[in-house]
């Protein structure tokens, strides 16, 4: 047999055995179970604050007599599900759709019933914007179609997958549909590249000339002086070209990727600025989250960690108070704990498991009938670390990590 | 290997989605359609092939029932200038539903004057005067519309600086503008403000008459 056959034998048994190699790992390995993580709370925080930024305004997008609210028109089953919020019966209680997005994204962050949080995020996203759909940008439209791969994405913590054919099958899912994330943003730049390519204004370099005249697209100080300056907005231009064709080929490649999240994050905060985009250019910087090698993302949420856990205080005497508490307490970063002012509200007594860290606020502010108000304010201080840091200057000891104590 | 067919034949339909439309894919989209439709459409054009040249803005003009007219004014003007001065509040969304409200009657305009007019003369521009028979026509199912009665309320809302109370207002006149950029040819104008002379198209939409205290038009 001749050299050269043998080494076509032994170069085809090694491709042979590595597919099989990688489709078993496939099938048996979570490969990137922490960037599944971050990139389900990069999206799903998006999701939530472009919720939380409307809410002050809410009744003029979702209200009944708002101008451009949809009617509920199923054509087919799906719509049945992603328009109750437009249903004549429904369209009133708009508001427990916002409630509904709000918790399933609370939950789902707090790594809780991950993927059927995230489904349930998903549907009362899609009724929001099916109600009323000129708020949903492509920064939406991506979000959401991200979303629809991560319900089946395993994540950090969800554990062993079922033994047999059903937890092959789960993991392999959850491992294609987590690389489907990473193709789809992709697919977002290959697409945006190549249809610039066939634009008679993007050919000649003028493309952003025109579009910084535009009042929609133009800050009104920072865009004149920019289209006065065309040659940077035609080396811009071709630029974004460039940018957005080689980041759908280059991505692939880890050692590239650095250089490309930079550009892009340059690019995205340039059109969040200049355009009048923050919340498109915010989420295309998140997405990159797909791309990350899981040892980036474990330090990624190693550094976002909460420090502390959120005190959330309420009064034993209320039913409610006491259901939301026990709800909340599912969740790992909140710590209920029971809060009573007697009459005169001049003292508190506590009840149940707090952190150390979290105590140093909240007792003074109970304490101080005219500062009652602020509590809420000390429980997200709290849970942002900075209470712990007072302490740490007003006392002697040392608290250098949470730990539990009984109050 | 299942899950990879399934993902390859998903990647395959979306794909097919997006590719530039020819013969083959306005085929597969007859025939996923309803699949990719449902819920995995999307666009990622992102102002291409060509971006926008012109702003288009509804101008509104509100008279009372004493007489007193309001200047025109720009409905979306103030929408822009919010959402450029407090980008992380509701503003950029809320201009996202001003501009709605403007192409959707625009939309409505566009899609009536294509329907009655007769080939060739209309093409994507607003064309409510195509031909003198039709104009009636035109303005008749675009006034039935309710794009327009959605309009209408807008229009109306956005004299309330002017006039207090809406419903003081008798008469409103609508007014669709576009607003032509600076050729990148005579892009030395820019420099001076008072040189770049921007070519404007000015369209008056059928004004509406608001009895005391009820709307008919």
């Amino acid at each position: 047999m001749s050299p050269a056959v043998t080494l076509m034998r032994r170069t085809l048994a090694r491709a042979v055995g590595g597919g099989a190699a990688a489709l078993h790992r496939l099938a048996t390995e979570d490969v990137a179970p922490n960037t599944a993580r971050l990139l389900r709370v990069a999206l799903l925080g998006w999701i939530g604050l472009s919720t939380l930024v409307m809410l002050p305004r809410h009744a003029e997008f979702f209200g009944d007599g708002a101008y451009l609210v949809r009617d509920f028109s199923p054509a087919t089953p799906l719509h049945w599900v992603v328009q109750l919020a437009n249903h004549p019966a429904l369209g009133a209680w708009y508001a427990a759709f916002i409630l509904g997005q709000l918790a399933c994204v609370a939950i789902a962050m707090a790594g809780r019933w991950p993927r059927l949080a995230t489904l349930g995020a998903l549907v009362f996203t899609l009724n929001l914007y099916h109600r009323c759909p000129v708020v949903a940008d492509g920064g939406s439209n991506l979000a959401w179609i991200l979303l629809g791969y991560l319900v089946f994405v395993r994540e950090r913590g969800c554990g062993a997958a079922r033994p047999g054919v059903v937890g092959h099958l789960a993991v392999a899912a959850s491992n294609v549909a987590l690389r489907l994330c990473a193709l789809q943003v992709a697919t977002v730049y290959l697409t945006a590249g190549f249809c610039k390519l066939l634009g008679e204004h993007w050919q000649s370099g003028t493309a952003l000339f025109y579009i910084l005249q535009v009042p929609n697209y133009a800050h009104p100080t920072i865009a004149p002086p920019l289209v006065e300056a065309w040659p940077i907005l035609m080396a811009a231009n071709y630029a974004t070209i460039a940018f957005q064709i080689a980041f759908a080929m280059f991505v692939w490649q880890r050692r590239f990727r650095p250089v490309l999240f930079a550009a892009g994050v340059a690019l995205h905060l340039g059109i969040a600025v200049v355009m009048g985009l923050p919340a498109f250019g915010l989420v295309m910087c998140l997405v990159y989250v797909a791309f990350f090698p899981d040892a980036w993302s474990e330090a990624t949420l190693a550094y976002i960690r909460p420090r502390g856990a959120l005190r959330l205080e309420f009064d034993p005497r209320h039913r409610g108070a006491r259901v939301i508490a026990a709800l909340a307490s599912h969740l790992g970063a909140v710590v209920p704990v029971a809060a009573v002012l007697d009459v005169d509200g001049l003292r508190a007594t506590s009840g149940g498991v707090t952190a150390r860290g979290a105590a140093a606020i909240g007792p003074v502010l109970a304490h101080t009938p005219v500062l009652r108000w602020l509590r809420p304010l000390a429980s997200t201080l709290a849970f942002l670390g900075v209470d712990a840091l007072l302490w740490r200057h007003t006392s002697t000891r040392s608290a250098p990590s949470p730990s539990l104590e009984t109050t | 290997m299942l899950v990879l067919g399934l993902a390859g034949a998903h990647v395959a339909a979306v794909a097919s989605y997006l590719l530039p439309a020819s013969p083959a894919t306005v085929a597969l989209d007859a025939t996923l359609g309803w699949y990719v439709g449902a819920f995995w459409s999307q666009n990622w054009h992102l102002f291409s092939p060509n971006p926008p040249t012109s702003g288009e803005t509804l101008l509104a003009r509100c008279t009372t029932h004493d007489g007193a007219s309001t200047p025109w004014i720009d409905t979306t003007a103030q929408g822009i200038a919010d959402a450029f001065a407090e980008p992380w509040g509701p503003a950029p969304k809320l201009r996202y539903v001003h501009n709605g409200v403007h192409d959707q009657l625009m939309r409505r305009i566009r899609f009536t004057a294509r329907v009655l007019c007769p080939d060739g003369e209309t093409g994507d521009e607003v064309h409510l005067a195509c031909a003198d028979a039709h104009e009636a026509e035109i303005r008749g199912a675009v006034q039935a519309s309710p794009e327009f009665a959605v309009a209408t309320r807008f229009g109306r809302d956005a004299c309330l600086p002017f006039v207090d109370d809406v419903d003081r207002v008798e008469r409103l006149e609508l007014r669709w503008v576009r607003t032509h950029d600076v050729p990148f040819s005579r892009r030395a104008e820019l420099a001076d403000p008072a040189r770049a002379t921007r070519r404007r198209e000015y369209h008056d939409l059928p004004s509406v008459h608001f009895a005391a205290r009820e709307v008919s038009t």
